[in-house]
């Protein structure tokens, strides 16, 4: 070739923009990783502080008034933050490159968020009756699924207009035990799928004026 | 020669062997785009990332090393004859500026007009037999431009003939400042000229101006400092008339002769030079539809002519042209292609999960789910940090084409810009995708 030299700076100027710019992606991604554990050991925070307090009263005896007050105030905070939380783990994930951490922070969120759903049908049972309705939300992660980014805006558009209402979601195809005790309890074999209160199981997409009749009943 | 409606015919002789490349073509984009589809869009956005910045930073290079200093030669001992050549047809409403500015061309040899009627039917030919200071030629039927060059060169008696559309307006300097460019080199067969664009009206022509300073103002300078231009541009080229005699004048069945003359020069060892010291300004489309069947016949006559050439590309034996200015020129059009077919995919993917009748109803809830978009096309953010350093150095090669066009960067480029580089890449990927298709089916042309 009877210019090599351009093509060989060219190549080295691209290895040191390569350089820089992985430099860059790896400062972002750690960022965004330190954010999503910050909002997940948040989370887990939560739950122990919650179940620190069940043991507590059922140990020593406490005020169920004080208990359940607390808890449905805090569970009132997080759970917000708990199911928006979701969406931005896997949007992260998505924009990750260079970081491998998203397999152990998606999973301490999963329990997390499961422990909180345990402690919310606690408060349930404990305090005798609950404002919130809880709905597990099941979807799939390993493939495509466009009824699932559907079934996620349905329940997006009703949580305006039910404030009490309250996500928890799981994926169902991930390997994790503590998800899989849901499934089975529910008989859940397709997604979408959501459980009501623990007690009513709607499988496949549920369309807004079902989910929302449904909804009315409970409250 | 915009706007005529004679069908051109196709070669008889290449169709079977372009019908194969084309499938195997398609063949390869199918795989490439379920390639696309299977891994994750990230590493392919990465790796096309690295392949961009590498591709600009060696023009980057090119530039600094040799593009960048374009001498102007020496004027030569004797000033040859030069013919200028016009083909026309139906062209009443551009021509007569068209000769006009020829004839306000200052040279200090000697130069004539040829006009070469092509069988018009607006009555352009009647008024041009009584133009004085121009010589016309007529076919009496309309044969297409490159037919119509040809037989103007049979009359011409230049030593050098000029090939100017007859919507392009040469400058008074462009004959005395292109023709010096011959004598830089005795293997000088073709010197092209800047191209720009004459006065746009609406924001598509103004987005062409700005791609005709970068493409016939940077590129084509760095490119022709290693001697690999590939196209002698239709608006104003000019030509020895003893190569064209060798080669055998230009391709009567090609859709675009200018590309397919260049790459014949290059195969038979000729040079190609560029002059930016002048300029032309020639007439773009005005309106998308019209842009869209003038790129449809640059792209498919690429396409042409990359399957008439394949056996140059990544040849050593034609060094930078064939390494490293043909693939990354020519063969960044099936890139272009796959890009588009690719983005279709995905967002009609996306597109069907909203209408899908399972859906439809939840569409304004969807807005609240971004990340399912994101599947598709939003995701790279990580990655985009890559695509800035391609966009600085982009923005290099825009400064610089400025200041070739001798035109200071103003607000009112801010809107074309923009959409050049957002839009624009979108519609010339369509326009790619959509001349495979033509060529794969063999969907015959028409002007």
């Amino acid at each position: 070739m009877a210019h090599q030299s351009p093509y060989l700076k060219a190549a080295l100027l691209t290895l040191a923009i390569a350089l820089i710019g992985f430099f860059f992606i790896s400062q972002l991604d750690s960022l965004r990783v330190n954010e999503l554990r910050n909002s997940v050991n948040a989370l887990s925070y939560q739950s122990e502080s919650e179940r620190f307090l069940f043991t507590y009263s059922q140990v020593m005896g406490g005020g169920a008034n004080e208990l359940c007050g607390y808890v449905s105030k805090t569970t009132q905070i997080k759970e917000d933050k708990a199911y928006a939380l979701s969406e931005k783990i896997r949007y992260y994930e998505q924009s990750n490159i260079v970081n491998a951490e998203y397999e152990t922070i998606k999973d301490e969120y999963y329990l997390s968020n499961a422990a909180l759903y345990l402690n919310m049908r606690s408060t349930a049972k404990y305090c005798g009756s609950s404002p919130y309705t809880t709905i597990l939300f099941f979807y799939r992660v390993k493939q495509d699924c466009p009824e699932c980014r559907a079934q996620g805006g349905v329940l997006d558009n009703l949580r305006k207009k039910y404030p009490n209402m309250r996500v928890f979601a799981f994926p169902n195809d991930t390997d994790h035990e503590f998800i899989n005790v849901f499934l089975r309890r529910h008989n859940v074999t397709a997604v979408p799928s959501l459980v009501i209160d623990d007690s009513t199981v709607l499988q496949g997409l549920t369309d807004e004026g079902k989910l929302s009749a449904y909804l009315a009943r409970q409250s | 020669m915009e706007g005529s409606k004679t069908e051109f015919k196709r070669s008889t002789i290449h169709i079977p062997e372009r019908r194969e490349l084309a499938i195997v073509g398609m063949v390869a984009l199918a795989l490439c785009v379920f390639v696309f589809l299977s891994i994750s869009y990230q590493l392919i956005f990465i790796a096309y990332t690295l392949l961009s910045i590498f591709i600009f930073c060696s023009y980057l290079i090119l530039w600094l090393e040799g593009g960048k200093a374009e001498i102007p030669p020496p004027d030569p001992a004797h000033w040859p004859h030069v013919t200028v050549i016009i083909p026309s047809y139906n062209t009443k409403s551009t021509i007569f500026d068209c000769i006009k500015s020829c004839k306000e061309m200052e040279y200090p040899g000697k130069f004539d007009i040829l006009v070469v009627d092509d069988g018009s039917s607006d009555g352009s030919a009647e008024t041009l037999a009584k133009t004085g200071g121009i010589a016309m030629i007529q076919n009496e039927k309309n044969r297409g431009k490159a037919a119509a060059l040809n037989f103007a060169i049979r009359h011409s008696k230049g030593e050098i003939v000029a090939c100017i559309d007859s919507d392009t307006y040469p400058k008074k300097d462009t004959l005395h400042k292109a023709i010096k460019h011959f004598y830089e080199d005795e293997k000088v067969a073709s010197v092209v000229v800047f191209v720009c664009v004459n006065k746009p009206h609406n924001l598509l022509q103004r987005i062409q101006e700005i791609e005709y300073w970068i493409s016939f103002g940077f590129f084509f300078r760095t490119i022709a400092s290693i001697d690999g231009l590939y196209v002698t541009p239709g608006p104003t080229a000019f030509y020895k008339k003893s190569v064209l005699d060798t080669l055998g004048g230009f391709d009567e069945q090609n859709l675009t002769e200018d590309m397919e003359i260049a790459l014949r020069m290059q195969k038979n060892g000729w040079k190609i030079r560029a002059c930016h010291e002048t300029m032309v300004l020639t007439e773009v489309p005005s309106s998308l539809h019209k842009l869209f069947r003038q790129r449809l016949r640059w792209y498919r006559g690429g396409v042409m002519n990359v399957l008439k050439y394949i056996e140059l590309f990544f040849n050593p034996k034609y060094g930078d042209f064939g390494l490293f200015i043909l693939p990354t020129t020519l063969g960044s059009g099936f890139f272009a292609a796959l890009f588009m077919a690719w983005s279709l995919m995905s967002l009609s993917r996306n597109f069907f999960d909203w209408l899908s009748p399972f859906t439809y109803k939840f569409a304004a809830g969807m807005s609240a789910t971004v990340a399912g978009l994101g599947n598709g096309l939003f995701t790279f953010q990580s990655a985009w940090i890559l695509g800035l350093f391609s966009l600085a150095i982009w923005a290099y090669f825009l400064i610089k084409s400025f200041e070739i066009s001798n035109t200071k960067p103003e607000v009112r480029h801010i809107i074309p810009l923009i959409c050049l580089l957002w839009l624009y890449p979108i519609f010339v990927g369509f326009v790619f995708l959509v001349s495979y298709i033509y060529e794969l089916f063999g969907i015959k042309y028409a002007w």
